[in-house]
């Protein structure tokens, strides 16, 4: 344990360095994010006050204000990047400075997304769950079990966008289908809207399907929505997840790296 | 130190046949096809050595570099670097070498140097009192204090690449790899980067494999040459001994006046009649002669052209080792 702190933190430490190293596109990221955030608010805004109902698919406006901005910071954390980074380490064969170290890959990306993910935290989640307290939109427990269940979505999402990524073993234009796979996480995750709104067979597909643990689920508990059983039912879903995508992940990349020692950087 | 015995590297790569109607075709049946980079070679270091090793681009060179770091799992035949079979044990095998591909950086680019050093340490576990001696040390032999705090992406390649020396070199390992060092630098850095690997060499007895297009690298640096051809070692021996193997070839150049075409004639034949193998070439308005010392002298050939064209000017060149790795390479010797 160690070990892995004082061999990967310095990774975790790095991205948040590079991202201060450019404070100005911090802030306009940050910018960026704030407008998406207001145009989502403002389509749910019309749709809330155009109706009659003050509760649609058992969110109240204030619950569903606080699922935009919570999944628009989870959406940002698990997409951000790791499967470009792949993709960019195999294409130009900068892998290859990887495997010429005693590091290994997958954690390295792991830390280095990690660092992001602070960023997110402390630019979004941290604030905005303070704010959500302040105003008694949640608990104190409500907000560790989030956390929690956040940082498993996180393993999630990298797990699959690592799997992902080792497609650009095979094939060139990754970014095409990258960013119909982003799109396919976003609505697929709850990211887009809360997956209560899907129909119920198209609800009983993605139970089956990974995505759910990445955003839905951590959001879901941030709002107090699963008790008892059922909480242990979510988390329980996101540690099989996690334990799934690492034996395809395992099986993938021992794959690539024959493929990374048989045809060369 | 490092044992490569009768090691073989086979790529698979399919064959495309152009066009789409190739690419297609491509879709439903790839042909393979089977590259032999590397050639049943085999060779032994010892601790301490500074190994030139040197062929044309793509004769295997890389290839080699990357099976020894364990980047590559060789075809068949077994390596050994300090005991460990290096793609077996990569981990292992990476904590004890240093590594510098001029061509890419293993430094963090949106980070101040000093940062990825600092991160360097961590990775490669060095204890704090041992990291602060390595650290001034290398800091001071390439001259890399007046950047230190500077972010990568600033720094020019001269001073990218003595960064990237010093970071193949913090954890102190026994082996170094260095693939093309000088690669695209100024003569002064060039000159500086040899002193500091000369240095490591003596004062730390790092072990270095160096391959370079550069021969003044490898005449300044290098104790022992291996030259690769086509996947195979075609010479591995001290650099003083090369000559020996492959002739004591000198050059002549002479600048005449005029030319005429059957006196050049006749001087390639009088040339060619000591030594079948020498060659008389005509470029602008000089003449250059290479011959074989051992075979006609200097003097015979001066005495002969002399008499034959006016000589404006001449100058002889000693065979060196970049004229013997441009016959290697157009195949002149075999």
């Amino acid at each position: 344990m160690r070990k892995l702190k004082r061999t990967y933190f310095p990774f975790l430490r790095a991205t948040i360095q590079e991202i201060l190293a450019y404070p100005g596109e911090a802030l306009l990221y940050i910018f960026g994010m704030t407008i998406g955030m207001f145009v989502v608010y403002y389509i749910w805004k019309v749709i809330y006050t155009s109706g009659t109902a003050n509760v649609i698919e058992g969110f109240t406006f204030n619950e569903m204000i606080v699922y935009i901005i919570l999944s628009f910071g989870v959406m940002q954390a698990i997409n951000n990047g790791t499967v470009w980074n792949i993709a960019h380490d195999i294409r130009e064969g900068t892998i290859i400075m990887n495997m010429i170290k005693p590091i290994n890959y997958h954690l390295r990306l792991l830390f280095q997304e990690l660092g992001f993910v602070v960023f997110i935290c402390f630019i979004v989640i941290f604030p905005f769950s303070l704010i959500a307290l302040v105003l008694k939109l949640t608990n104190v427990t409500n907000v560790i079990l989030f956390l929690l269940s956040l940082f498993m979505g996180i393993l999630v999402g990298f797990l699959f966008d690592f799997i992902f990524g080792m497609m650009a073993f095979y094939i060139k234009n990754i970014f095409g289908i990258g960013f119909g796979k982003t799109a396919l996480v976003r609505l697929l995750s709850g990211g887009l809207i809360p997956l209560v709104f899907f129909p119920d067979s198209v609800q009983k597909i993605i139970d089956v399907l990974p995505f759910k643990a990445m955003v839905f689920t951590p959001i879901m508990i941030f709002l107090g929505k699963y008790s008892g059983q059922e909480l242990i039912y979510v988390f329980l879903n996101q540690v099989l997840w996690i334990i799934i995508l690492i034996g395809i992940n395992y099986i993938v990349w021992q794959r690539a790296v024959k493929h990374i020692t048989v045809q060369g950087g | 130190m490092i044992k490569v015995n009768n090691v073989s590297k086979t790529f698979k790569v399919y064959k495309k046949d152009d066009g789409l109607k190739g690419a297609v075709k491509g879709l439903f049946k790839r042909e393979k096809e089977y590259i032999e980079a590397v050639k049943d070679i085999s060779f032994h270091v010892k601790k301490g050595e500074i190994i030139g090793y040197i062929g044309a681009n793509g004769a295997g060179k890389s290839t080699t570099i990357k099976m020894m770091t364990g980047v590559l799992t060789p075809t068949s035949g077994s390596i050994e670097v300090c005991g460990v079979v290096p793609h077996k044990n990569r981990i292992e095998n990476a904590k004890r070498i240093g590594v510098v591909f001029g061509q890419r950086t293993q430094l963090w680019w949106d980070l101040p140097l000093k940062e990825t050093f600092t991160i360097l340490k961590e990775i490669y576990e060095v204890e704090d009192s041992a990291f602060e001696t390595r650290y001034n040390y290398l800091i001071d032999l390439l001259e890399i204090e007046p950047f230190i705090k500077q972010p990568v992406r600033t720094l020019s390649l001269g001073q990218r690449m003595r960064a990237d020396l010093a970071a193949a070199m913090l954890h102190s390992p026994e082996i170094l790899y260095l693939d093309e060092p000088t690669i695209g630098l100024d003569v002064m850095v060039k000159e500086r980067i040899r002193k500091a690997i000369k240095e490591l060499n003596q004062k730390f007895q790092v072990t270095v494999i160096l391959t370079t297009h550069d021969m003044s690298d490898i005449q300044e640096l290098a104790t022992r040459i291996m030259i690769i051809e086509k996947g195979e070692i075609i010479y591995d021996g001290a650099k003083e001994a090369i000559n020996n193997q492959f002739g004591n070839t000198r050059q002549l150049d002479l600048k005449v006046e005029s030319f005429d075409e059957s006196r050049i004639k006749a001087l390639d034949f009088f040339v060619k009649s000591h030594d079948e193998t020498s060659n008389v070439l005509v470029d602008e308005n000089s003449l250059k002669i290479i011959f074989d010392q051992d075979k006609i002298s200097v003097a015979e050939i001066l005495s002969k052209s002399m008499t034959d064209f006016k000589v404006l000017d001449f100058s002889l060149q000693d065979q060196n080792i970049e004229e013997i790795v441009k016959k290697l390479y157009q195949g002149g010797i075999s």
